[in-house]
């Protein structure tokens, strides 16, 4: 979950996911879905059949900072959960972000593992990601095999507190 | 002929970047003073050149440049604009010390360096500067009857001065004693002399100067105007060429003039003539600037030349004449200065670390900068960081490709002016011509605080593009192809 502030608009995110190309969350209550593709450091995302970059950095702050359609806004974080303690994965369960193929698993079961610590690394869109414990807990389970290949919101990796 | 293996270039950012590439062009080494600083954000932009690691006020210090030049053999010193680029000691000095100082002979830039020389020398070729007078040993009285006779509005200026510091409007003679005790203090802080001088005020004019280029012999010519009203704070922001307002007579005529002044003091080199315009194309000397100037690239894009490397082999002795009749322009061409300040307060600098840094590219379209993805922008340097340059057949042309790429150019991290100028360029006003110097001030409302809306779905994407970045990431240069959760592009 994370909010942002705009002027005066506040602007709550939750349940993000990314999966065929589609990035959906429910913002402000409601579901929103577009298509986007990722491009290096922006990603082009669909409005009526045309395709628009999307710039967006974090400085030092946590102010999140977006260059769109010509246009810069400059954005307060007010709550930023990380994606390692979202609601999904709060319990543990660790999703795809995206589709992908599992490169290689650096934790089996009954691991203890720290915060950050890296459980696998997948392969997407050509770009490898590393995906991470939400807290410090045991792994309860690993659901994918190195090569295997996934798609988005697949539940990889539970972790349990210890 | 001059044999310049290396050249010290005396300056930093997008002028210092501009000068090693031309060197570079010309096997010539560029060797490049770097404020410490700066050094580990900066190095990569200058491939090829020999960076000196210096200390902060090092652009100021002749003698610390000088010895630099010495101990790196260097046959040449380039200014560049600003620093000491119009100081004719600091030229006086690399003649002593045998180096070649890349810009007009030290006893021109003196000339015209002092306001009230080069008005009597522009009277002297025909170019009748604004009515007005220096105050030198003068009693209140007497300034008070000259300003009347002259009329106000008047305009206090530093005699040393230039850049819009120390200038003063002045508009009834009750004000007249405050606006002089000001001008005086701040004449003496920026220029270190208290000598001011008093001219008539012209309401609401344009800023119109000429492009001269002296080639050895005396043998100038004069490469059209800039037309450089847009302006905040008698900074200038736009600068257009051709400008919309004068006819070919009237640039003629300029030109002539320009190149009359240039030749009574015996100029070499790239030099500009400025002079302000009244509403019935009438116009006044100013000023003119002895170096190259920040907005010279405009014109360069119209007629198909290169100032700078004019320059460079001007100083080598093989620059190659031109006459004035094979001097044809092009097109349009058009200046934008993107500076890191806040239009929607006030214009405060806003310093700060550029996190992002994409510029825009096609035909037509060039950029002068020394920023990269990861630049810090310092408070204690010039807020400029970057020049956006646009050429197109036509005046409306320009200005439409000039707009869109302001649109592409991504610049995230500081706050800058990049909006505040689309939002010139749409006005009608600008569209229709109507650039004179109050443009700023007068639109002021049209300018600022724009409401806008950010989309949904563009938070949504930025914010997944952002939502595994650390809260104190370290943004390296290599942020370029940042991208949050990815670790390693596989080939």
């Amino acid at each position: 979950m994370a909010k942002y502030k705009y002027n005066e608009t506040e602007t709550e995110i939750k349940g993000l996911k990314f999966n065929n190309q589609v990035l959906s969350a429910t913002i402000n209550g409601s579901l929103t879905e577009v298509n986007a593709i990722l491009d290096g450091n922006c990603i082009f995302i669909e409005e009526a059949g045309v395709f628009h970059p999307v710039y967006g950095v974090k400085d030092e702050k946590d102010n999140l900072h977006i260059h769109f359609k010509g246009e810069t806004f400059k954005l307060t974080t007010l709550t930023n959960t990380k994606l390692s303690s979202n609601e999904e994965v709060a319990s543990g369960k660790i999703e795809t972000p995206m589709p992908g193929k599992i490169l290689e698993l650096k934790v089996k079961e009954g691991d203890k593992v720290e915060k950050n610590q890296t459980l696998l690394l997948m392969e997407s869109m050509k770009l490898q990601v590393e995906i991470k414990a939400p807290f410090k807990g045991i792994v309860k389970s690993l659901n994918c095999e190195i090569n295997q290949m996934v798609n988005g919101g697949e539940i990889l990796v539970e972790i349990v507190d210890s | 002929m001059v044999r310049i293996k290396k050249v010290l270039i005396a300056n930093r950012g997008e002028i210092a970047k501009r000068i090693a590439n031309v060197l570079l062009e010309k096997n010539i080494v560029p060797v490049i003073p770097v404020v410490d600083k700066e050094f580990n954000q900066v190095f990569n932009l200058f491939a090829g050149c020999e960076l000196i690691k210096c200390e902060q006020g090092i652009f100021l210090n002749s003698e610390k440049l000088i010895n630099i030049a010495r101990k790196t053999n260097c046959q040449a010193i380039h200014p560049g604009y600003g620093f000491l680029a119009e100081n004719h000691k600091f030229a006086e000095l690399c003649e002593n010390y045998a180096i070649e100082f890349i810009g007009p002979p030290p006893v021109a830039i003196e000339l015209m360096g002092d306001k009230e020389t080069a008005r009597s020398l522009a009277k002297q070729a025909g170019v009748p500067p604004v009515p007005g007078f220096t105050i030198e040993n003068m009693n209140f009285e007497k300034i008070k009857k000259l300003a009347e006779e002259i009329g106000y509005p008047v305009l206090i200026k530093a005699s040393k001065g230039g850049g819009g510091k120390g200038m003063r409007k002045i508009t009834s003679p009750d004000k007249l004693e405050e606006g002089l005790r000001l001008a005086k203090s701040e004449s003496l802080q920026y220029f270190g002399s208290e000598t001011v001088f008093i001219e008539k005020y012209i309401e609401n004019p344009r800023h119109v100067e000429i492009q001269i280029f002296s080639f050895p012999g005396g043998r100038t010519v004069y490469l059209g105007e800039r037309e450089c009203s847009i302006q905040r704070r008698h900074q200038k922001i736009i600068e257009e060429t051709p400008s919309p307002f004068i006819t070919e007579r009237i640039r003629k005529k300029m030109g002539e003039c320009a190149v009359k002044l240039a030749d009574k003091v015996g100029y070499i080199g790239a030099g500009t003539v400025e002079f302000i315009m009244d509403k019935d194309k009438n116009y006044y000397f100013l000023e003119m600037n002895t170096r190259i100037q920040v907005e010279h690239p405009i014109t360069e894009e119209i007629f198909g030349v290169d100032l700078v490397k004019w320059q460079i082999e001007e100083a080598m002795g093989l620059v190659e004449f031109v006459k004035q009749e094979k001097i044809k322009s092009n097109g349009y061409a058009i200046e934008l200065r993107i500076y890191a300040e806040d239009p929607n307060n006030n214009f405060i600098p806003s310093p700060g670390k550029i996190l992002l840094y994409k510029e825009p590219k096609g035909p037509g379209i060039r950029v002068e900068s020394a920023v990269q993805t990861g630049s810090e922008i310092f408070s204690d340097f010039d807020p400029m960081i970057a020049k956006l340059v646009v050429k197109a057949e036509t005046r409306d042309k320009g200005i439409e490709k000039a707009i869109k790429a302001l649109k592409d150019f991504c610049i995230l991290g500081i706050t800058t002016n990049r909006e505040y100028l689309i939002n010139i360029l749409q006005t009608e006003e600008f569209k229709n011509g109507l650039t004179d110097t109050s443009f700023t001030e007068k639109y002021a409302d049209k300018l600022t605080n724009k409401e806008k809306n950010l989309s949904e779905k563009a938070l949504l994407v930025a914010h997944f593009l952002t939502q595994n970045q650390s809260t104190n990431a370290k943004l390296t240069n290599e942020t370029q192809d940042y991208y949050p959760q990815i670790t390693t592009r596989i080939p």
